[in-house]
């Protein structure tokens, strides 16, 4: 809820100073596609291992994002905006025979800095997303008909450096990112509030306009 | 469908390659958060009726979105965009501490049209999308300290109608809509052979600005 609620207000604090402009703002959109390697921090596999029974290791996702930012000229190559960033994971094989799956979103607030060419959608550039989102692990083995699903809930931090080659009214960027969430889950038979704690290394190609 | 909604995600996004001026490309972003109600059919609905009658609320929360779209003139007032709307439950609590939550959210693609100002963010409008998303299910029995989880994949689709009111001169407005949406998700449940329909649709009232 705490999350939410800090959405919500920042949410509310973008509104406000866009809607304080007085010409048009300038808005770029983008979409991407993408991989990641999942990482296991802390003792998320054994609390995985006492939510789903059995264990395995994290497998490679696929992303899609798609985001928006605002650019104002004066803030030389700053836009800040909203994101949203979800992992797709390949199904991988556990110690008991049957299958896991792990996926993962986050609806962020993020900042996107050019620091060089302080010019928006041109060059080098960094990303900073504080985001709020869903983990669902699920372990299913469809021979017997057995799904035993995991959720968990929580904030999501990702640092992210690329480059951003510009096109004629459009830019293809590439760039490399490191993702670090902490989420609540709750478990059968043990309560709230059981820490899942988890990240990514990845990369994704991007289309802005 | 994951991978046709990227497609069509990328087709949109390339499709500004093709554009002759040398401008930066009309591009709105819109942010809105509301209250919703969400309202169950099939197999959902029966589990409602018995969690009615065991003392269970509304199925209420708040609604999140955040959207951008490409509206150029020419268009006369239509946009095109993509975006995400997330539903957040509030727990909804029966008796003998049980609470049950459905949250849900889709990624898709939108149309917004001002269909009688021929302008993009001024007045009346009506939107729609289709998008792909998940449903969640959770049942907590604190008396037995259990759970139930329940995971649903598919389709999403949404109608609405809403007003922009300009602010600073057209360029940015707030916005006010009346949503119906409807879902139709698949979900994988132990001991059934195939996979089982969660059908929910939303009546939500929402406020948020685009710029």
């Amino acid at each position: 809820m705490k999350n939410i609620i800090i959405t919500l207000v920042l949410f509310i604090g973008i509104s406000q100073y866009v809607s304080a402009q007085k010409h048009k703002s300038v808005i770029y959109g983008e979409v991407g596609l993408g991989f990641g390697q999942t990482l296991f921090f802390g003792n998320i596999q054994q609390e995985l291992q006492a939510a789903l029974g059995g264990s395995f290791d994290p497998a490679i996702g696929n992303n899609l994002m798609m985001g928006f930012y605002v650019v104002p000229e004066r803030w030389k190559g700053l836009g800040v905006g909203s994101r949203i960033h979800g992992t797709f994971g390949t199904p991988v094989s556990g110690d008991a025979g049957d299958d896991y799956v792990f996926n993962y979103y986050n609806l962020a607030l993020s900042l996107k800095y050019y620091p060089f060419s302080q010019q928006f959608n041109r060059g080098l550039y960094t990303r900073t997303s504080i985001g709020f989102g869903q983990m669902t692990t699920k372990r299913l083995n469809e021979e017997a008909r057995q799904y035993i699903h995991q959720y968990a809930i929580g904030s999501t931090l990702t640092g992210s450096i690329g480059y951003t080659f510009p096109l004629k009214k459009s830019a293809i960027s590439i760039e490399g990112h490191f993702e670090y969430s902490g989420r609540n889950g709750t478990v059968d038979k043990r309560g709230d509030g059981i820490r899942f704690t988890s990240g990514q290394i990845g990369g994704n190609i991007i289309v802005s306009f | 469908m994951k991978y046709a909604l990227i497609v069509i995600l990328l087709g949109l996004a390339t499709h500004s390659y093709g554009q002759e001026s040398v401008s930066k490309l009309p591009v709105y972003g819109s942010v809105s958060v509301g209250y919703g109600n969400t309202f169950f059919s099939g197999i959902l609905s029966e589990k409602e009726e018995r969690n009615d009658q065991r003392g269970f609320g509304r199925n209420d929360g708040i609604t999140l979105a955040t959207f951008y779209y490409w509206a150029p003139e020419k268009l006369r007032g239509l946009g095109i965009g993509t975006g995400v709307r997330a539903f957040v439950a509030r727990p909804n609590n029966g008796s003998n501490q049980e609470t049950y939550t459905y949250n849900y959210y889709h990624i898709g693609i939108s149309i917004r049209d001002y269909f009688i100002t021929k302008r993009f963010n001024d007045g009346l409008y009506v939107t729609a999308n289709i998008g792909w998303g998940q449903g969640t299910e959770k049942y907590s029995f604190g008396n037995t300290n259990t759970r139930e989880f329940q995971n649903a994949l598919g389709i999403t689709v949404l109608g609405g109608l809403g007003y922009s009111i300009p602010l600073n001169g057209n360029h940015n407005a707030l916005n006010l809509d009346l949503s119906y949406e409807y879902s139709n998700r698949n979900a994988e449940i132990t001991g059934n052979t195939d996979t089982v329909d969660f059908i929910n649709s939303q009546i939500s009232f929402n406020v948020g600005f685009t710029f």
